[in-house]
């Protein structure tokens, strides 16, 4: 009691002092304002959605800072100037200046998550988060978490040099490894596997989640258990090696103890890295983020969308021409399928060839490991032409029927399932070159969920002319499959 | 030996005659870094309301000893209690009821002057009224100064102040004035000196003499760990044995084996003065009867007395003698 009252009234001096001083105003309050603006205008393009999801990083990367820089550099700051040689007279125990620094830190970064939010949603118009509560909750363990980074790294470093070195040889890789700059569905596969290693990855990923309100869980058990467990490590570290002298020594072996602090994090890292469902979700917030609804939109508007889908279309596909593109995660269950670049989704069927077969669609709960949905394309197949057919069909031009250049890409992938027996289902590329006779590639889907890749350039040499992809089944009598996650490699 | 006694050894046991009433009690204090023994079997008492001067050149072990009585580093051996409590098991409800100023005091440079005191008297179960301390050590009008902004002498005040924001039993001050220019000390020593008056008991150490001189009921000279002298400063200067000089300038020159013959004169010697006049300088275990026996001697001997003047040995030559000439500048800084 004694130790969180004195703890708080360091904390409160803290504050007063940071006031006082427009350094540290400026990186609490403009800086990450300064990422804000840059992120949302650059990345986002002033997208509402794009910039909920950028909003994640700018939080986390001002954790990291404030954690690294602001706790870990600043303890050894007051230890050099003898400081800390005073308090260490009065009846303020380590525990009290740990937690004092913890205060000052965590009451200066909820008023900046808040101006955050406030410019985002008035320059930006960002949506209001999926679940206010989880961003709260995100905020804080994650910040926790860090800040017992930021105190070891304050406890072992002899001097501010040292102190440098320490943090900024942790900070640039978490800053850019752990989606605060690069969006984790961007970064190669085996960056991600690094990744998952990560304690600011886990936050950036549930921080978007949260805010875009895709995934179930936000933040796994898994990783709010190794965030909360390395801020109480770090914590009892952090107060266990206190120094209040610069002259004051710690031997090489209490150092070297500091490192199980890592240990929550590389059996996150392995949990995850076995269960790559938690990857697989990084791509899905990263669609939902970026996903146009052009297709469904009324009439109206559909034509200015038109108009505006070809710049789109192009940008999308210029700055996809070298990454794998997630086209539909189909992550909103009851709405309509969207899609990332392109028309949309339809159902077709051999109907206007002269068919009789029906199909339709409807994105539907639950989908591909660790997605929220998928879409559900049912129907029948009714002999009447030579050839019947019936599915979905996906228009990757900026209007249906327009021919699309997928050339950047040489495959397609998605993930299938079908009825409760495996059945053969088709792909088939509809180009304006081969009409009548389109290149046809056989998959087959059971009850369970499974990735199928296709090889496009296998398929047709007409890759840049492309006017829809079909999904079809082509044996007579009724079908269900289920498509989530399609994409282009 | 009680059970709290487990960390001393050899002379654990409580002195002889160790008053329970007394504030501070050594006994058989040791202290090392390493190979370098930095206190080594050091004892003192000091008694409620007393004054108590640590007198030594840098590196003695003063500033060691006092870390280990306010509960800073733990004693390698020795019995150790401060009002009461073993600083080594009791730290936190010693420093209670301790008033601490260790060397330069530093702040956080945008702290205000009232602001400080306030957070520390937030600290402690009980503090004195900070509109008080302020006005005490006349800091009314600096109450809103950043600490950077303060000068040395204000810095200092604002250390006493600190140090008896919760109305502590003990104060222990280390080389307060150190540092300080001599206008300031000289209002330092005003401030210690009303400590005294309040029966506060004060340990500080300094390796100012005539601060010693001037404000400390007893004093204790460090040398190289060990204390060489203890007593009133008076008392310290006499132990040491030294003779007071008698300067004196005669109308005629005398024969320095008469002078030498005088009662309560050990010896004389002449002294070169640029007028030619007779000045010879007597050393003398008594003043008092040397004086008369000169006074007398130069009645009839015809010679008269133009001058006379009296050189008593002062803590500083005792302590010059004790700690030898090296003592003031061995620079050991580093151990304490």
């Amino acid at each position: 009691m004694r130790t969180l009252q004195a703890g708080w009234r360091m904390g409160v001096m803290d504050l007063r002092l940071a006031a006082r001083t427009p350094a540290a105003l400026f990186f609490t309050f403009v800086f990450p304002l300064v990422f804000l603006f840059a992120y949302g205008a650059i990345f986002a393009q002033g997208s509402p959605r794009m910039v909920a999801y950028l909003f994640g990083p700018v939080v986390v990367l001002q954790i990291l800072s404030s954690t690294f820089f602001g706790l870990g550099i600043r303890v050894v700051a007051m230890r050099e100037r003898g400081i800390l040689r005073r308090y260490r007279l009065a009846p303020v125990g380590a525990g009290a200046m740990v937690l004092g620094s913890l205060f000052t830190n965590f009451l200066l970064l909820a008023p900046t998550v808040v101006l955050l939010f406030l410019c985002a949603r008035l320059a930006f118009g960002m949506p209001w988060p999926g679940n206010g509560w989880k961003i709260a909750a995100i905020v804080i363990v994650g910040d926790f978490a860090l800040a017992g980074f930021g105190l070891v790294i304050g406890a072992l470093a002899e001097s501010m040099q040292e102190a440098q070195v320490f943090s900024n040889a942790l900070f640039f890789p978490l800053l850019f490894l752990s989606g605060a700059t690069i969006p984790l569905a961007e970064l190669p596969h085996w960056l991600q596997r690094v990744a998952a290693f990560l304690p600011p990855t886990y936050l950036v990923s549930g921080f978007q989640q949260a805010m875009l309100g895709s995934g179930r869980g936000a933040l796994p058990p898994v990783q709010l258990l190794a965030l909360v467990a390395s801020g109480v490590l770090g914590l009892l570290a952090a107060v266990q090696l206190f120094r209040w002298d610069k002259e004051e020594r710690l031997p090489a072996r209490r150092k070297l103890g500091t490192l199980a602090l890592v240990a929550p994090f590389l059996l996150t890292g392995v949990w995850m890295n076995a269960h790559p469902a938690g990857l697989a979700a990084w791509r899905q917030t990263l669609s939902v983020a970026t996903e146009s609804t052009a297709a469904k939109q009324p009439p109206a508007s559909r034509q200015k969308a038109a108009g505006a889908a070809p710049r789109h279309a192009a940008t999308v596909a210029a700055a996809a021409a070298i990454r794998p593109v997630l086209v539909s995660a189909f992550a909103d269950p009851g709405g309509p399928p969207r899609t990332r670049f392109g028309a949309g989704w339809t159902a077709m069927t051999d109907a206007f060839l002269g068919g009789n077969s029906q199909a339709s669609l409807k994105v539907i709960a639950g989908g591909a490991p660790g997605s929220r949905g998928s879409l559900l394309v049912t129907g029948a197949v009714a002999s009447g032409i030579a050839q019947p057919w019936a599915g979905a069909a996906f228009y990757p031009g900026p209007a249906p029927w327009a021919p699309a250049d997928l050339s950047a890409w040489r495959s397609i992938t998605f993930w299938a399932r079908g009825g409760r027996h495996a059945t053969t289902y088709a792909l088939v590329l509809l180009t304006a070159q081969r009409r009548s006779d389109p290149p046809v590639k056989t998959f087959t889907a059971g009850p369970r969920w499974r990735r199928v890749t296709i090889s496009l350039a296998a398929m047709t040499p007409y890759r840049n002319e492309v006017e829809a992809v079909l999904f079809v089944a082509a044996q007579p009598g009724r079908f269900r499959l289920q498509l989530d996650l399609v994409g282009l490699r | 030996m009680t059970a709290d006694d487990t960390r001393t050894i050899g002379t654990a046991a409580a002195p002889q005659g160790a008053g329970a009433a007394a504030a501070v009690i050594v006994s058989g204090l040791r202290k090392s870094y390493g190979p370098v023994r930095a206190v080594n079997d050091v004892s003192f008492q000091i008694q409620p309301g007393e004054v108590f001067g640590l007198l030594g050149p840098n590196g003695a072990g003063k500033t060691s000893t006092i870390e280990v009585l306010a509960g800073l580093r733990p004693a390698d051996a020795g019995y150790v209690r401060v009002c009461g409590l073993n600083p080594d098991r009791d730290g936190r409800r010693l420093q209670e009821r301790i008033g601490p100023q260790l060397q330069a005091t530093m702040l956080p440079d945008k702290l205000r002057v009232e602001e400080a005191l306030r957070l520390f008297a937030g600290f402690y179960g009980r503090a004195l009224p900070v509109a008080g301390l302020l006005e005490r050590f006349g800091l009314t009008e600096k109450r809103r100064t950043y600490f950077q902004r303060l000068s040395g002498g204000q810095k200092q005040r604002l250390a006493l102040a600190l140090a008896l924001v919760n109305d502590p039993e003990l104060v222990l001050l280390d080389e307060p004035t150190t540092g300080l220019d001599p206008r300031v000390r000289r209002d330092v020593h005003a401030l210690i000196a009303g400590l005294r008056a309040e029966r506060r008991t004060v340990l500080l150490t300094t390796h100012y003499i005539e601060e010693a001189e001037r404000l400390c009921d007893r004093v204790a000279v460090m040398h190289r760990g060990a204390i060489v002298a203890i007593g009133p400063p008076r008392e310290v200067v006499a132990a040491a044995g030294l003779a007071s000089e008698i300067e004196v300038r005669l109308a005629r020159p005398a024969v320095c084996a008469a002078l030498a013959a005088l009662d309560g004169v050990a010896a004389a010697h002449p002294t070169e003065a640029n007028d030619g006049a007779a000045v010879y300088r007597l050393r003398a275990g008594a003043v008092a009867p040397a004086v008369v026996a000169l006074v007398r001697w130069l009645d009839q001997t015809g010679n008269r007395l133009l001058d006379l003047q009296l050189h008593q040995p002062t803590l500083e030559d005792a302590f010059v003698q004790m700690t030898g000439p090296d003592g003031a500048d061995r620079g050991e800084e580093g151990l304490e």
